[in-house]
């Protein structure tokens, strides 16, 4: 909405529909569920050492 | 709801085809990438004036014959590996994942190391008893599924007891915390006492300026390391930096379920029935581990987090023997061993 900030007025008041408890429980629901399916699964790379430590060969 | 498939020896086929497993990465990478590097640069402040885990393999002990890494899985509370330490007087290194600690401290076993790693900005705290539990959402992600069954009680009674117990053990535990991490986590580990060393989660293969390993350092310029996608595995890494073993033994590494769960109280089924709502149970099987001959349920994510672990034993310089005694991880470079006889070893 904030795109429709500007120096111009609407010809008449528009009224954006709330959601509905339920919707928001919904979204807030499939949002936390699609968290907890990753956890730090995103964090899985196939690496070619243990460490890495920028410049420093420090690896296992 | 109806059975999962059996799949009987996964030596010679996976239950989950490969475009399954890159199906659930990709599905959580950029919001879960997303939230780290937002965590990564809220504890620019802690890791500035905190330690880094360079500081501690810099310091490391003489390598030790042999050290314990604990996973959360719930084999910890199906088998209790902690009396069997407690009655062998085992005094070698522990290295605990963050879900583990509670079992291990209420059961009179301190470990010398913890490990966060899941950016997770409400739930991780909860391991270590959060302050703010009254005050947060409702959220029975610890009370529906097995992986702390102490959780199963009065949760507010039992997170209070946990935050007094981590506050008297503190100062003897090492926090290892990954720069993913909820600031809240940081934030109680330092309340409780403990030392915190930091390092980032190696989020790629790459090391170029153009890596997301590269661009975590340049926020925190502490050690990447690979953490096979959980904190468990994490872990298991750090114990080998930290004590450089000659042996490594594992407990509450089961990725999976015992036979008697059903589906709707696994880790992961709210989010596989919200994603496929439709065939969410092919993302479920039973898989016999004929280490211990025995059917194990499992879901794709824990079998990709499972395949993580065993791809990345081919960079572990000690042999790794699972004392987990339940559960889905075996195959090369795994032995199965129980604890007690993993103890034994000379």
């Amino acid at each position: 909405m904030d795109l429709l900030k500007g120096n111009y007025k609407l010809g008449k008041n528009v009224k954006v529909p709330e959601k509905s408890k339920a919707e928001k429980d919904t979204e807030e629901f499939e949002r936390e569920a699609l968290a907890q399916l990753g956890g730090s699964i995103c964090f899985v790379s196939k690496p070619k050492k243990l460490i890495w430590d920028g410049e420093d060969e420090s690896g296992a | 709801m109806s059975e999962s498939r059996q799949v009987t020896d996964d030596r010679a086929a996976s239950p989950f085809g490969p475009e399954d497993l890159r199906r659930v990465e990709q599905l959580t990478r950029a919001e879960t990438i997303d939230i780290a590097l937002r965590h990564a640069e809220l504890n620019q402040g802690y890791v500035r004036t905190g330690r880094s885990l360079r500081d501690l393999l810099k310091s490391s002990p003489a390598p030790a014959p042999s050290t314990l890494v604990f996973g959360p899985g719930p084999s910890n509370h199906r088998r209790n590996p902690a009396a069997v330490l407690l009655q062998a007087r085992y005094a070698g290194p522990i290295i605990a994942s963050d879900g583990a600690l509670g079992y291990l401290l209420r059961r009179g076993v301190v470990p010398q190391y913890v490990v966060s790693v899941d950016p997770h900005p409400t739930r991780i705290v909860r391991w270590y008893g959060d302050p703010e539990l009254a005050s947060r959402r409702a959220d029975d992600y610890f009370q529906r599924q097995d992986i702390d069954i102490d959780w199963q009680g009065d949760e507010q009674a039992v997170n209070q007891d946990l935050i007094a117990l981590v506050n008297r053990q503190g100062p003897g535990i090492k926090a290892l915390l990954s720069t993913s991490v909820a600031p809240a986590v940081a934030r109680r580990c330092l309340e409780a006492g403990m030392a915190v060393y930091w390092w980032n989660p190696m989020m790629d293969a790459g090391e170029g300026p153009a890596s997301l390993n590269a661009r975590l350092q340049e926020l925190n310029p502490v050690p990447c390391i690979a953490t096979g996608g959980c904190t468990a595995t994490a872990a298991l890494v750090m114990a080998v930096q930290i004590f450089r073993p000659r042996r490594i033994g594992l407990l509450g590494f089961d990725f999976g379920y015992y036979p008697d769960v059903c589906m709707d109280h696994t880790q992961y089924y709210d989010a596989l029935r919200v994603r496929f709502p439709r065939d969410y149970e092919r993302y479920f099987a039973r898989l016999v581990n004929p280490d211990l001959g025995e059917a194990y349920l499992t879901d794709v994510s824990h079998y990709c987090l499972r395949t993580a672990l065993l791809e990345l034993l081919d960079l572990m310089p000690c042999p790794v023997y699972n004392c987990t005694s339940g559960g889905i991880l075996f195959g090369k470079g795994i032995t199965t061993l129980p604890l007690k006889d993993f103890l034994g070893l000379a």
